[in-house]
């Protein structure tokens, strides 16, 4: 057996074990060797294939799907589609509506925003991409990059969706968060932020620490474009236990604690 | 049109639909790999936040919409599994032998050619080989703990599979050709 075939074969020995038992680290490293190597593979036809089978040979679950589960399901689903749908020009009308004025800093009720939050989709993707060796993020890396770096090389790291709310500037907000405890890094990920004018206000981001019961620790100002947006989280206090993400409309430069006018969007931590 | 490609154009009746259609399928794949109901639970509404954002990619080409979906569910699973380095839910050895066993002619799914091809390629392969690839497959066992719980050789293990799902892809790829043919 030649070298080259040698390597194939072990190519498709970690492509069939990616479909069908996962691969530890060492593993997709060796994978990602391999797919360097030899660019041209179908890096999906055996997770195809064992979706082949699986879809014509899986017996039914002794157990159902709870009904309450699907109903949540199908309004997640309709919700979602419905938020896609949202035109996004008319709301950068909205937001230079909902420009407060300039006010005096007042105190925040952090412990209870008593927000009716809708089920957050706390999505763990820690094993879903190929953990790699290349390099941690680096200045020359940019946001999108570094998000991807934090998520591929963190053992911690955790993304939340975000939660629309009851204000208007929420209703077309898609995205996430990615936090990680152990780097204290993060990011921010949004689609259908409204577009805001900087000189008459700026997003803010919160985060409520289980270990902070008075005050959020602030997570930075930044302002919204076109199309997708990724934020890297600047948060001005160490983050000891995270539980809840929110973003707020404030003053341009933020504010020291916030009169939650404007909620746009929240991402709750899911206890355990 | 298929459920998938209303969902991708924004059809939002489509969504009841599609639960309708497959919650059976998934939440069966996903309680195969996962002991914990609540869990479970997570996982599956994970599938289908993913099936609402990722519908746009279905190809009817490629395949089946419930192959799709299961693809889906089979990657959440398996990254959970192998995150909580915990143990899929299985029957005995026997048990996974007793399912193949069991297995006829008639698909249990509405993919009729694939099932057929499927099901016709598994009772072909050796007994030994069949059991490895239901192992590893269906209930996600590596190749080193099938190579432990039966007591063959790793090297056994990971060439039996490797050819058994090769033919099964070759007999894919020739009945693909046929519908394609038959088509023209």
């Amino acid at each position: 057996m030649t070298a080259e075939s040698q390597k194939l074969e072990l190519l498709q020995e970690l492509l069939i074990a990616k479909a069908t038992s996962g691969l530890d680290h060492d593993d997709q490293t060796i994978l990602q060797r391999l797919l360097d190597e030899f660019p041209d593979t179908d890096t999906e036809e055996f997770e195809w294939l064992a979706s082949q089978i699986d879809v014509a040979i899986t017996e039914p679950a002794s157990d159902e799907m709870p009904a309450h589960l699907m109903q949540s399901i199908i309004k997640q689903g309709e919700a979602f589609l419905a938020s896609s749908d949202q035109a996004t020009h008319e709301i950068t009308d909205e937001v230079a509506k909902a420009s407060p004025e300039p006010a005096p800093r007042r105190t925040l009720n952090n412990a209870l925003w008593g927000l009716a939050l809708a089920a957050s989709l706390i999505i763990a993707l820690i094993g879903w991409l190929p953990r790699d060796t290349s390099s941690p993020a680096t200045a020359e890396m940019t946001p999108l990059q570094s998000r991807e770096a934090l998520i591929r090389n963190s053992t911690d790291a955790f993304i939340i969706a975000w939660t629309q709310t009851d204000d208007p500037l929420s209703k077309t907000i898609t995205g996430d968060v990615v936090w990680s405890n152990q780097a204290q890094e993060g990011y921010m990920r949004f689609q259908g932020l409204p577009v805001n004018n900087p000189q008459l206000n700026q997003y803010q981001l919160w985060i409520f620490d289980e270990q902070r019961k008075q005050y959020p620790v602030d997570g930075g100002v930044f302002d919204a474009v076109e199309g997708e947006l990724i934020v890297p989280i600047r948060e001005k206090l160490q983050v000891y236990s995270p539980t809840m993400f929110a973003v707020t409309l404030e003053q341009p430069g933020g504010v020291v604690v916030s009169d939650k006018e404007h909620i746009v969007a929240i991402a709750k931590v899911e206890a355990g | 049109m298929n459920v998938l490609t209303q969902i991708a154009s924004g059809n939002q009746e489509a969504v009841r639909l599609c639960v309708e259609k497959y919650n059976g399928l998934l939440w069966s794949i996903v309680r195969r790999y996962i002991q914990s109901q609540a869990e479970a639970e997570e996982i599956i509404q994970e599938v289908f936040a993913e099936v609402w954002q990722h519908a746009s990619r279905y190809d009817p080409d490629k395949g089946d919409e419930a192959v799709f979906v299961a693809t889906i569910a089979r990657r959440r699973s398996i990254d959970r599994l192998r995150s909580n380095n915990a143990r899929p839910r299985t029957e005995s050895i026997d048990g996974v032998i007793d399912v193949v066993d069991a297995m006829s002619v008639q698909c249990k799914q509405e993919i009729q050619a694939d099932s057929d091809v499927v099901i016709k390629q598994m009772n072909q392969l050796d007994e030994e080989s069949r059991r490895f690839i239901l192992l590893n497959v269906m209930y996600g066992y590596s190749h080193g703990e099938i190579a432990s719980m039966t007591g063959a050789p790793l090297g056994s293990v990971k060439t039996q599979i490797r050819r058994g799902l090769n033919i099964m892809k070759q007999a894919f790829a020739e009945a693909q050709q046929k519908t394609i043919r038959g088509r023209v």
